[in-house]
C-alpha cells in the first residue's frame, strides 16, 4: 500500500444476506485508493452499487470478502470501529433523514458530543466548523426551517466538527436545486482545497466530477473505469454504456469538430470551452 | 393546512425567559400549575395570572402567537364554564329562567366559570411559554438531567430522552410529509374532508401508510447517520451547552416556592366571609 | 377562449404568525390547449404554491384560476372536476404510494372520478403503458419496485386520470440521466397522443430549452420573464445575475461575449451555439484572407 494512501479498497465484495434489508445493489471485486487531500469523484447510475461504497468506507458495511483500510486500519476489526468513523465522515443523500437536532449548532455539536469533547473546546470546533461551511450566522437557527442546500452543508459541517481527515459523500447534491447544489459544490472544493480534505464524492451529476483529481466509474457493482477527468471523458462510448452522460461543454466540442472546427484537448466546463475556443481564434488571427 | 400550527413551538430568542436554566424553568412551571390546583380564592389567582402574564410579557413571544394558542383551547374552556354557570346551583339565586325547571344561575355559578376559565388560560400559558421559550434540545437535555436519579433503579434516562429529542425534531418534518401526501392524494380525488367519520376515517388509509412506510425509511436512514457520527448511547457523552444554576435561577425558583406557600396558606386558612381571600371552588 | 386563465393570484403562507411569508403576488397568464411550458425559478419563488393552485389545492387569497371558463374556486363540484382536468405529479411522488398492488394504485385517481370497473381497468392498462410498466410488474406492491419503477407507477397514478393538463414538479428529481430521459420521452409521449397541455417545473435548463413551447421564469412570486426558449434565454446574463442556471450553451456565449467575441444572444441549444461559433470562425478566416 501506498504510503499515503488513506482509504484502500483491496478487492471488496458486498452482498446482502438479509433478506429484509432494504435493497441495494453490491459491489464485487472493487480495488482503489484515495490519497491524502485527494478529490475523488464515484461515478454511477441508479442502483450501480456506488451507495454501498459510502457505507463501505467507514466501517458501517464490513466486506464479505476483500479488505477496506483507512490509515492502514482493516474496517472489519471492531476496535477499529470508532477511530475510523472519526477519520472519515460520511455525509448523505437525504438532508431530513441525517439531522438529529432541532437546532443549527446543537446538531453540528452532535457527533463530537459523542466523542466526549470537553464544552470549551466543543464550542470551537461547533463554531469552526459553522465558519467552514458559511453557515455561522444561523447557528441559532432551526434545522428545518434551511433549504435543503443549508441542510447538506449542516450535515457537513457535523462531520467537520468531528475532525476528519476525509469526507465521503453520497450523491449529497441529488435532492437539491441549482444554487443548494453549487453552494455545497463550492463548500467541498473549498474544504479540499484550502483544507487539505480528502474527498470521495458519489454522484451521477457529470459537471460534479470534472474537477476531481480521479474519478472511478462504477456499474453493475464493478469497477469500469478509473482515471483523471481527461482521460475518463475521452471514453464516450464507455461512458453511454454505464448510463452517465459527457459533459456539455465536451458535447458541443464534438458538435465544433463535425463542423471542421478542432479544439485540441477536449473541454469539460464552460470556463475551459471558452478558452480553448479563444485559443483557436488567435491561431487563426 | 396543518404545516400553519405554530403551537409548541419554540422561538429562538434572548429574553430572561431563554436564559433561565431549563431544570429551574420546568421545575418552576410545574409548581405554578401545583400552586394553580391548590388556589381556591381570588386573590392568589390574581396573582398566579398576573405571573404568567408578566412572564408573556418578558419573553418577547409575539402576542399573536400567545393568541394563537389560546384559541385552540378557547372551545374546552367555554365548555367548562358553560357547565359551571348552568350546573351550579350553590349560593344566591340570580335567574331561574324556567318556572318549571328546577334551572338556576347563581352568583357561585358565575364566580367558578370565571375562575375556571381564568386558571385554565393562565395553564396553558405557562406550558406553551415553557415550550416557546425552550429548544427542544435543552428541554430534553433538562428532562434528562432532572430525571438521571432514576438510572440507579434501571431506567435507561439517556435513551428515553433521546427518543423525545428525535420525535420532536421529526415533528416539523413529518407535519410537513403529511401536508404534501395529503394534498397529492386530494389531487388524484381523495375525499378526506367529506363524508362520515367511517368513509373519512377509509379516506385516510392513503395518508398513512406512505407516511408510515416513508417513516420507517426516515428511521433507518437516520439510523446510519447516527452510527456514522460514532453515537454509541449516552456513555461519555458531553454537551455543547453546559447547564449552569445562576443566583438569579435560584431566585425565581425561591420566589416561585414563597408564591406556592402563600397560596397554599390563604387556602387552608379561614379568612371568614372576604370575597377575594374565600374558597370560590 | 383559453383552456386555462390565471388572473392576478396572490397568496402568503402561516397568515398572522411571525413566519408569514409572501409566496406569489399578482400572477396572470393563459394556457392554450397542446402546450408544453416549462416554470423555472428558485426554490421558494412560489412555483410549488403556484402548482397547488392550479390544481384547486390551495385558494388564492386574491384573484382567480379559471379553467374551460370556469372560476375552479367558485364551488366544490366545480373545484373537485378540476381535481380531475388538472393532473398534479408532486415531486418525488414515489413516497405517496399505497395500495397492494401497482394496478390498485395507479386505478385510485380513476376510481374516484367515479369511473366503471371496466374504464378503470382500461385507463389504468392504457397509464401503465405510457411509462412503460408491463403486466407482471402490475401485479407487485409498487414497494418491491426500484427506484425509477416507482416514480413510472405514480406518475402513471396520475396519468390514469387522463387530465387536460399535466402538471408535474420536477418529475426527474433525483434520477441519472438515462432515468431523466426515459421519464421526458415518456411525458412527450402523453401528450403526443392525448393532445394534452404539458406544465413542467424543472432545475434543467438543458430539459426546458429542449422540450418546452414556452417558459415562465418565477422569481420572489412573480412572474420575471416569459416566453419561447429562444426569448427566454435571451436573457441569460439577467436569468445568470438572478443566481439562475442557463443551458450550457447559452452559458458559455455569454462568457465569449465577454470575453469580447460578438455573438447574437439567441443560443441556447448546442446545435445552435455549434453554428454560430462555426460561423464566427468563418467570419474572421474571411475578414483574414480579404485584408
Amino acid at each position: 500500500m501506498e504510503p499515503n494512501a488513506l482509504i484502500k479498497f483491496d478487492n471488496v465484495s458486498f452482498s446482502y444476506d438479509d433478506e429484509d434489508a432494504i435493497k441495494d445493489y453490491a459491489v464485487e471485486n472493487i480495488s482503489f485508493e484515495v490519497k491524502k487531500g485527494e478529490f475523488v469523484a464515484v461515478l454511477g447510475r441508479n442502483g450501480s452499487g456506488k451507495s454501498t461504497v459510502a457505507k463501505l468506507s467507514n466501517s458501517i458495511y464490513i466486506p464479505s470478502s476483500g479488505k477496506v483500510y483507512v490509515d492502514g486500519n482493516d474496517t472489519s476489526v471492531t476496535e477499529n470501529e470508532l477511530p475510523i468513523r472519526k477519520k472519515v465522515g460520511v455525509v448523505f443523500q437525504n438532508p431530513d433523514n441525517q439531522i438529529v437536532a432541532s437546532i443549527v449548532e446543537e446538531e453540528v455539536a452532535f457527533g463530537p458530543e459523542n466523542l466526549g469533547v470537553e464544552p470549551a473546546e466543543l464550542r470551537r470546533r461547533v463554531d469552526g466548523a459553522l465558519k467552514a461551511v458559511g453557515m455561522y450566522e444561523y447557528r441559532r437557527h432551526e434545522t428545518h426551517r434551511l433549504s435543503g442546500g443549508q441542510k447538506q452543508r449542516i450535515a457537513i459541517a457535523g462531520m467537520i466538527a468531528m475532525m476528519p481527515q476525509c469526507l465521503v459523500l453520497d450523491e449529497p447534491t441529488a435532492m437539491l436545486d441549482p444554487q443548494g447544489r453549487r453552494d455545497v459544490m463550492h463548500t467541498v472544493k473549498k474544504l479540499n482545497k484550502e483544507n487539505g480534505m480528502s474527498v470521495v464524492f458519489i454522484t451521477h451529476f457529470m459537471e460534479e466530477a470534472v474537477n476531481a483529481d480521479k474519478i472511478i466509474i462504477i456499474d453493475e457493482g464493478k469497477k469500469a473505469a478509473e482515471g483523471t477527468p481527461d482521460e475518463i471523458f475521452a471514453q464516450r462510448s464507455l461512458i453511454k454504456k454505464c448510463g452517465l452522460e459527457i459533459p456539455e461543454s465536451a458535447e458541443l466540442a464534438e458538435l465544433l469538430a463535425a463542423r471542421g472546427i478542432n479544439l485540441g484537448k477536449t473541454p469539460l466546463t464552460p470556463d475551459g470551452f471558452a478558452d480553448a475556443f479563444m485559443n483557436y481564434i488567435s491561431s487563426i488571427k | 393546512m396543518v404545516k400553519n400550527i405554530t403551537v409548541g413551538q419554540f422561538f429562538p430568542g434572548n429574553s430572561p425567559l431563554h436564559k433561565l436554566d431549563p431544570r429551574i424553568k420546568i421545575t418552576v412551571t410545574l409548581i405554578y400549575i401545583v400552586a394553580l390546583f391548590v388556589c381556591r380564592s381570588f386573590l392568589p389567582l390574581i396573582v398566579l395570572t398576573a405571573i404568567s402574564v408578566t412572564a408573556v410579557a418578558l419573553s418577547r413571544i409575539p402576542l399573536k402567537t400567545v393568541f394563537n394558542g389560546l384559541k385552540m383551547v378557547m372551545l374546552l374552556v367555554c365548555f367548562t364554564a358553560f357547565l359551571q354557570i348552568f350546573y351550579n346551583d350553590k349560593g344566591n339565586v340570580l335567574w331561574k329562567p324556567f318556572d318549571r325547571f328546577d334551572f338556576v344561575i347563581t352568583d357561585a355559578g358565575i364566580f367558578s366559570a370565571v375562575f375556571i376559565t381564568v386558571r385554565i388560560i393562565s395553564l396553558i400559558l405557562a406550558g406553551s411559554l415553557m415550550v416557546n421559550t425552550t429548544s427542544p434540545t435543552m428541554l430534553t437535555d433538562a428532562i434528562e438531567r432532572l430525571l438521571s436519579p432514576l438510572t440507579l433503579v434501571k431506567v435507561n434516562v439517556h435513551s428515553l430522552a433521546m427518543m423525545m429529542t428525535i420525535a420532536l425534531r421529526f415533528i416539523p418534518t413529518l407535519i410537513e410529509e403529511i401536508d404534501i401526501i395529503m394534498s397529492a392524494q386530494k389531487a388524484r380525488g381523495a375525499q378526506l374532508e367529506t363524508g362520515s367519520i367511517k368513509e373519512r376515517a377509509k379516506a385516510l388509509v392513503p395518508v398513512f401508510i406512505p407516511l408510515f412506510v416513508n417513516s420507517f425509511r426516515r428511521a433507518y436512514e437516520l439510523a446510519f447517520a447516527m452510527e456514522c457520527r460514532c453515537y454509541t448511547g449516552g456513555k461519555g457523552r458531553t454537551r455543547l451547552k453546559i447547564m449552569k444554576i445562576r443566583v438569579s435561577d435560584i431566585l425565581v425558583l425561591v420566589g416561585m416556592l414563597c408564591v406556592l406557600g402563600g397560596v397554599i396558606f390563604v387556602s387552608v386558612y379561614d379568612f371568614g366571609d372576604n370575597i377575594m381571600l374565600r374558597a370560590v371552588m | 377562449m383559453p383552456l386555462l386563465e390565471v388572473k392576478n393570484l396572490s397568496y402568503s403562507y402561516s397568515k398572522g404568525t411571525p413566519f408569514e411569508k409572501k409566496a406569489l403576488s399578482d400572477i396572470s397568464f393563459s394556457v392554450e390547449k397542446g402546450e408544453y411550458i416549462s416554470i423555472i425559478g428558485h426554490t421558494g419563488s412560489g412555483k410549488s404554491t403556484l402548482m397547488q393552485m392550479l390544481d384547486g389545492l390551495i385558494k388564492p387569497d386574491e384573484g382567480s384560476v379559471v379553467l374551460e371558463g370556469k372560476d375552479i374556486n367558485s364551488d366544490k363540484k366545480i373545484t373537485r372536476e378540476a381535481r380531475f382536468k388538472v393532473g398534479l405529479c408532486f415531486q418525488y411522488p414515489e413516497y405517496q404510494l399505497f395500495e397492494e398492488t401497482v394496478e390498485k394504485d395507479i386505478a385510485f385517481g380513476p376510481k374516484n372520478m367515479g369511473l366503471s370497473a371496466a374504464e378503470i381497468s382500461e385507463r389504468v392498462l392504457k397509464a401503465a403503458a405510457f411509462v412503460k410498466l408491463d403486466g407482471e410488474l402490475l401485479k407487485r406492491s409498487p414497494f418491491d419496485l426500484s427506484g425509477g419503477q416507482k416514480r413510472r407507477a405514480a406518475i402513471a397514478g396520475v396519468m390514469a386520470m387522463l387530465p387536460e393538463i399535466l402538471i408535474l414538479d420536477e418529475p426527474a428529481a433525483g434520477l441519472d440521466p438515462v432515468g431523466r430521459n426515459e421519464i421526458l420521452s415518456m411525458i412527450s409521449e402523453y401528450r403526443r397522443s392525448t393532445g394534452a397541455t404539458v406544465m413542467m417545473v424543472t432545475h434543467s435548463m438543458e430539459t426546458a430549452a429542449a422540450v418546452s413551447d414556452r417558459i415562465f421564469v418565477l422569481e420572489n412570486g412573480a412572474i420575471a420573464y416569459t416566453g419561447t426558449p429562444r426569448e427566454v434565454f435571451g436573457h441569460s446574463e439577467e436569468l445568470i445575475k438572478m443566481g439562475l442556471d442557463v443551458p450550457v450553451s447559452a452559458k458559455i456565449a455569454s462568457e465569449l461575449r465577454s470575453r469580447g467575441l460578438d455573438l447574437p444572444l439567441d443560443i441556447y441549444t448546442a446545435e445552435g451555439c455549434a453554428d454560430a461559433l462555426a460561423r464566427y470562425a468563418a467570419k474572421l478566416k474571411e475578414g483574414k484572407r480579404n485584408g
